[in-house]
């Protein structure tokens, strides 16, 4: 009698510990999976902001960031023209200013290291070299691809979306 | 076995109980927006072709097909847009023709999903007395607000993402 009572109790506590246990785990990781998505998007909309954002005062800042939020092939494109970006920005004392519209989810990896990325931006650029033209405005709409690496999100692709 | 061990193993196994059941009402949340994230991804892409295309001879059934789509105030307004959309249409021999170049999740909840679509525009409009139609191509945003009652996803919002660029 006392045995069986002590049976049925442990299993009064062992049932639903194991069920907590389970459900934990599986709840950690649908969280996880959560946050992987929202860090891709974050990842890609700071890598938005950072190629709408150009003032010819902070150039040598501005290429920084961009290159500090990407890697691969959008790293190494960014890399080659960062000569080119930077002599236009200077010559043309140009200020380019960007607003993030809209950031969204289209597609992450079954093994959560790669996403896809919508970006909406709009930009205005002007030019402080002492030229009458009116500003000028710019909409973009990106397809960024999102990777994973040391558990931080770089984009690796950048493509305007025609 | 004391009583008061019992006592604490009885309690042990409730609070364990409850514990249980929070953290599985938790997971399916989870789950139900995942899933609800998908299947209204699917739906606004499927329906803003139909929401965002018309043809001026064909102007009154397009837009019930889009209404079709919508619910709440935007299907009120997709029923008043044959009668304000249609002269100037009809006129212009307006047809616009949209295709759905990608499609993301802004965000998701069980019942309420906010999807981002990319849109290329094709109209072509002849003006009266011309003979040749001109096109133009247009590559729009907009945001589509999908809600479900159970009964499948709607679109309840459109916007187009047209803000202000910003003021230098």
């Amino acid at each position: 009698m006392r045995r069986a009572l002590t049976a049925g109790l442990v299993l009064l506590v062992a049932a639903p510990a194991l069920a907590a246990q389970y459900f934990a785990r599986a709840r950690t990781e649908a969280l996880t999976a959560v946050q992987d998505r929202e860090m891709a998007v974050q990842a890609a909309a700071a890598h938005a902001v950072s190629l709408m954002s150009i003032d010819h005062r902070r150039i040598d800042d501005d290429i920084k960031r961009a290159l500090a939020t990407s890697t691969g092939q959008e790293r190494a494109q960014y890399a080659a023209g960062q000569a080119v970006l930077r002599a236009a920005t200077l010559k043309n004392k140009a200020v380019q200013t960007g607003v993030l519209r809209a950031s969204a989810l289209a597609s992450l990896a079954g093994d959560r290291r790669t996403a896809q990325v919508l970006i909406v931006g709009d930009a205005v650029i002007h030019w402080e070299d002492g030229r009458k033209a009116p500003p000028e405005e710019r909409f973009f709409r990106w397809r960024m691809d999102v990777t994973k690496a040391s558990g931080l999100w770089l984009v690796a692709r950048a493509e305007l979306v025609r | 076995m004391s009583r008061l061990v019992r006592s604490l193993a009885v309690l042990l196994a409730a609070g364990l109980t409850v514990a249980a059941v929070w953290l599985l009402l938790d997971l399916r949340r989870l789950q139900a927006a995942e899933t609800a994230s998908r299947e209204a991804l699917a739906a606004a892409r499927s329906y803003a072709p139909d929401m965002l295309s018309y043809d001026y001879r064909t102007i009154e059934r397009d837009m019930l097909r889009a209404g079709a789509h919508a619910t709440g105030q935007l299907a009120e307004h997709y029923r008043t847009l044959a009668a304000t959309l249609g002269p100037g249409a009809r006129e212009r021999r307006t047809v616009q023709h949209a295709v759905v170049a990608a499609a993301g999740v802004e965000s998701a909840t069980p019942d309420e999903v906010r999807v981002l679509l990319f849109v290329n525009l094709v109209t072509t409009r002849s003006g009266p007395g011309q003979e040749e139609p001109k096109q133009q191509v247009s590559q729009g945003r907009a945001r589509l607000v999908m809600v479900t009652q159970g009964d499948g996803w709607r679109a309840s919002r459109l916007s187009t993402l047209l803000g202000d660029t910003p003021v230098p």
